[in-house]
């Protein structure tokens, strides 16, 4: 019986493999049935961790998960997982998930009944609101988050507080990508889709590590480049990493430069013929806003005018666009960028060929960047001056890192400025919400509210006094958390947090709640390529811990908004997940956001928006591709349709300095990011025994150079330090990062706080996207 | 008893390198290869932990540009003797 067992296990592993390889298998022991009868049963959910979204079958027997497999019918990942699918089903039983709410009692944390908590968090919102009005409470939600737990957020900050503090950690991971997805083209979201991985002849990554932190993407990637010797990759970045390894062409740049070079291939692009002139005469047209702008930076407890900043734009003419970027010869970029300048024309020519069809990838190194909506806008400025967009194999593409990024950050709207549809600030589309949403005239507040520095920041200076953070880890995810920290815990601050696992956040918490993890409850997903994702429960959640989704609307109901989320239920299968998602649709439908049916969801391995008439669409913006641009038109930015009759933008953005530069007393520049093995803070990572072995602790990663200038040897004890705090960490050299010389790398999932790289980072941003940038700022190392 | 299945991407030229590394590695199979440069690969092990670090091991080697897992069984407490 056991050898049995074993071979068919086996057979069961062998197979899996096969079929993700591509090759058909017959299946010589019957395996779906055999699994059946081995009392195994699987559904289909997408994975929790990374914004890829692969497909993953989950196992269940017993009522616990016991084995998982990549998806073979999830188009995304077509039967495979990248490492991480090693640990999906333990994360949900780590050792310490929180089963009872707990309530902070003279320091101490104590066990309360659901009811005591919710009541508590009700009464402080409620006379805290009343006492100090709607900028006063706040919540911090996540990308995380299922769609209809975003959208209730929504609807109970907004509808119910009448608040617009309602901002998610996705701020921290693709702001700056939407702030110039809006401002190019009016829409957010990629044009394109993953099926580019297949047709491109260039591949462009900007600032990601694909490799490690898009596996399943890297592996389609390296698949297309082993199979068509002519396919190229351009790696740029300021370290090398695993991504690096199939790059023909490596860009290690200075940091902050990458302004700089896309200028410069823009400049190359022009002068050596390159432009697709046709296409950018009917489809683009030019503007320039401010320029030497602000950086968020909080002088004497005020903003120097990052929060309040607003750009303004004006119309150029190409003539003008092309003087602009005429400064940026190859010898000035090279001069900042200290990139060989024939390198950069290399590049620029590779990514102008004609012939050759271009798509471009990139994440944090691109976003989380002081002029993160700047150096996105520089990217698509080459997509549009070239036309190599919004076709099979040739577009822009942000990465995202969330899960639920895309579906429910982005596109819900659960920032400080955002409706599900549109902005606050617009009475129209406060009208229209508050129209679905069944709000009396005025209801919604149109004034924007804190975005996620300015949250701490608001919260250290007590003009925010209850705070909610949510399927996050906020006290270990922001820059200069140390500050944020102490913040959190003065006199008259009321925090709540709810999570599965203790963390940094919830330590610091008042009141904490045991939440519902993945399969623990129904859910949704958006991913990277507008793919919407739903999966059912598949298991109880561990003691009394309860979804997100059940915990917003208690609260909602005890604070008096039970009416916003009043359904009849028995019009959706009993489901208020249901309830909220076929009113949700309702923002999209019409608008380019299309959405199919809940029911549909449920059966299919997701669908691309704008879903018409059933059918998904996998290039926005082409006819042909995208039934809302009509025949004869080409190509129809629709999201501009108002202001410029469907044209794109280019913008005039020029290389501007960062925030902080090395110097004599901090003469390095620190990065900070993720490893393959933990996903972000590592709060899920972390509580699985063999994930936490496996990386241990963060470490520093030193060019040789630099580390025997120091005196310093492969893991030796040394102390990184900013001007914000210190951390001591192992140095390694010549690891899986190899950063330039003059660069050092930390990983920011360790929460021991004398590693924590947070407290060393700098809690300034971007003044159009208000993202911070975790990748640049001045350090010093040091052997202890 | 822990079974994983993995698909081991290499660099074409590597292959042979990375196919006779593994063959050194206690619980490894190799059950074919498909496309001359994706191994497929049966782990057997003990533990989620073994079964990682081999996994790290192979993910780490020379040649390979990275590994994908497409099946993993963790009945650990499961009788195994
Ligand atoms: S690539 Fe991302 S979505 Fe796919 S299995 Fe890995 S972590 Fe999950």
């Amino acid at each position: 019986m056991k050898l049995s067992r074993r071979k068919f296990l086996k057979a069961s592993a062998a197979a899996a493999a096969m079929t993700a390889a591509g090759v058909s298998v017959i299946d010589p022991l019957g395996l779906s049935e055999a699994s059946a009868a081995g009392g195994i049963k699987w559904t289909k959910a997408p994975c929790r961790f990374c914004g890829t979204g692969c497909g993953i079958m989950v196992g269940v027997k017993n009522g616990k998960i016991i084995a998982t497999k990549g998806d073979p019918h999830a188009p995304v990942n077509r039967g495979l997982n990248c490492i991480k699918g090693y640990f999906l089903a333990k994360i949900l039983y780590g050792k310490d998930r929180l089963t009872k709410p707990l309530i902070r009692n003279n320091g101490r944390m104590l066990e309360a009944s659901w009811d005591e908590a919710l009541d508590l968090i009700a009464s402080k919102y409620k006379t805290t609101l009343d006492k100090y009005g709607p900028t006063s409470i706040g919540m911090f939600g996540s990308g995380q988050w299922t769609i209809w737990e975003g959208y209730a957020a929504s609807k109970f900050v907004k509808a119910g507080m009448r608040s617009n503090n309602l901002d998610p950690n996705a701020r921290f991971c693709m702001a700056s990508a939407v702030g110039a997805f809006m401002r190019t083209f009016g829409k957010d979201e990629p044009m394109g889709c993953y099926d580019d991985l297949e047709y491109a002849d260039t591949f462009f990554t900007w600032g990601a590590n694909m490799a490690e932190m898009h596996p399943i993407l890297y592996s389609r990637l390296t698949d297309r480049k082993l199979k068509f010797t002519h396919v190229k990759h351009v790696d740029m970045g300021t370290q090398i990493t695993r991504t690096s390894s199939t790059a023909d062409i490596m860009i290690l740049f200075k940091p902050q430069t990458d302004l700089a070079i896309a200028n410069a291939m823009a400049n190359i692009l022009i002068k050596e013929g390159y432009v697709n002139e046709d296409f950018v005469s009917k489809h683009v047209t030019f503007k320039r806003g401010l320029h030497n702008l602000p950086y968020g930076r909080e002088i004497n407890g005020r903003n120097d005018g990052g929060a309040t900043f607003k750009d303004k734009a004006k119309g150029v003419s190409y003539e003008e666009y092309k003087k602009f970027v005429s400064i940026y010869t190859p010898a000035y970029a090279s001069k900042l960028s200290n990139v060989p300048a024939d390198k950069i024309v290399e590049i620029a020519r590779l990514f102008g060929d004609p012939k050759r069809k271009t798509v471009s990838y990139w994440t944090m190194g691109m976003n989380q960047h002081t002029r993160g909506v700047w150096i996105n806008h520089l990217v698509y400025n080459l997509h549009l001056l070239t036309g190599k967009i919004s076709e099979p194999g040739n577009g822009p593409f942000s990465l995202t890192g969330q899960p639920s990024a895309c579906g429910t950050a982005r596109e819900v709207g659960t920032f400080a400025h955002k409706l599900p549809r549109g902005v606050v600030m617009n009475p129209k589309h406060r009208a229209f919400a508050e129209k679905i949403w069944k709000l009396p005239p005025g209801t919604i507040n149109p004034k924007p509210g804190y975005h996620s520095v300015e949250m701490a920041r608001a919260f250290d200076r007590g003009d925010l006094k209850c705070l909610w953070v949510m399927c996050n880890n906020y006290f270990q995810a922001l820059p200069n958390v140390t500050r944020y920290r102490k913040g959190a815990q003065k006199e008259g601050r009321f925090l709540v947090v709810s999570d599965p696992y203790p963390t940094r956040s919830t330590e610091l918490a008042d009141v904490v709640l045991p939440t519902a993890m993945w399969v623990e409850k129904e859910g949704a997903y958006g991913n990277a390529e507008r793919r919407t994702q739903f999966w059912e429960q598949a298991v109880e959640p561990p003691g009394e811990s309860k979804s997100d989704l059940w915990q917003i609307v208690e609260v909602a109901r005890r604070m008096g908004y039970g009416h916003l989320f009043d359904y009849d239920l028995s019009r959706y299968d009993g489901k208020i997940e249901k309830a909220l998602f076929e009113e949700y649709r309702n923002f999209g439908r019409g608008f380019g956001k299309d959405l199919a049916p809940f029911d549909v969801y449920h059966k299919v391995r997701g669908l691309r928006w704008p879903v018409i008439d059933g059918k998904e669409t996998l290039w926005r913006y082409k006819e042909g591709y995208d039934p809302y641009v009509k025949a004869g038109e080409e190509y129809n930015f629709y999201g501009n349709k108002k202001k410029t009759g469907g044209r794109a933008n280019i913008w005039l953005c020029p290389y501007e300095p960062a925030p902080e530069e090395p110097d004599s007393q901090y003469p390095l520049w620190l990065c900070t990011g993720r490893v393959l093995e933990h996903w972000h803070s590592g709060t899920m990572t972390q509580r699985v025994p063999e994930l936490h072995r496996a990386v241990p602790e963060a470490f520093v990663s030193i060019h040789p150079e630099d580390a025997s200038s120091l005196g310093i040897k492969n893991g030796s004890r040394v102390r990184v330090s900013t001007r914000r705090g210190e951390i001591i960490v192992r140095a390694e050299i010549e690891g899986r990062n190899k950063p330039q010389k003059g660069l050092v790398f930390v990983p920011w999932f360790d929460e021991d706080l004398t590693r924590m790289v947070n407290n060393l980072t700098l809690d300034v941003y971007d003044p159009i996207s208000k993202q911070a940038d975790f990748k640049k700022c001045a350090c010093k190392v040091e052997k202890v | 008893m822990v079974v994983s299945g993995l698909l081991v991407n290499t660099l074409p030229e590597k292959l042979e390198q990375v196919k006779k590394e593994l063959g050194t590695i206690k619980g490894v199979e190799i059950n074919s290869v498909v496309d001359d440069y994706k191994i497929i690969v049966i782990i057997e092990s003990k533990t989620v932990e073994e079964e990682v670090a081999v996994s790290k091991e192979i993910a780490a080697m020379d040649g390979v540009l990275g590994i994908n897992l497409a099946y993993h069984h963790f009945e650990e407490n499961e009788a195994d003797d």
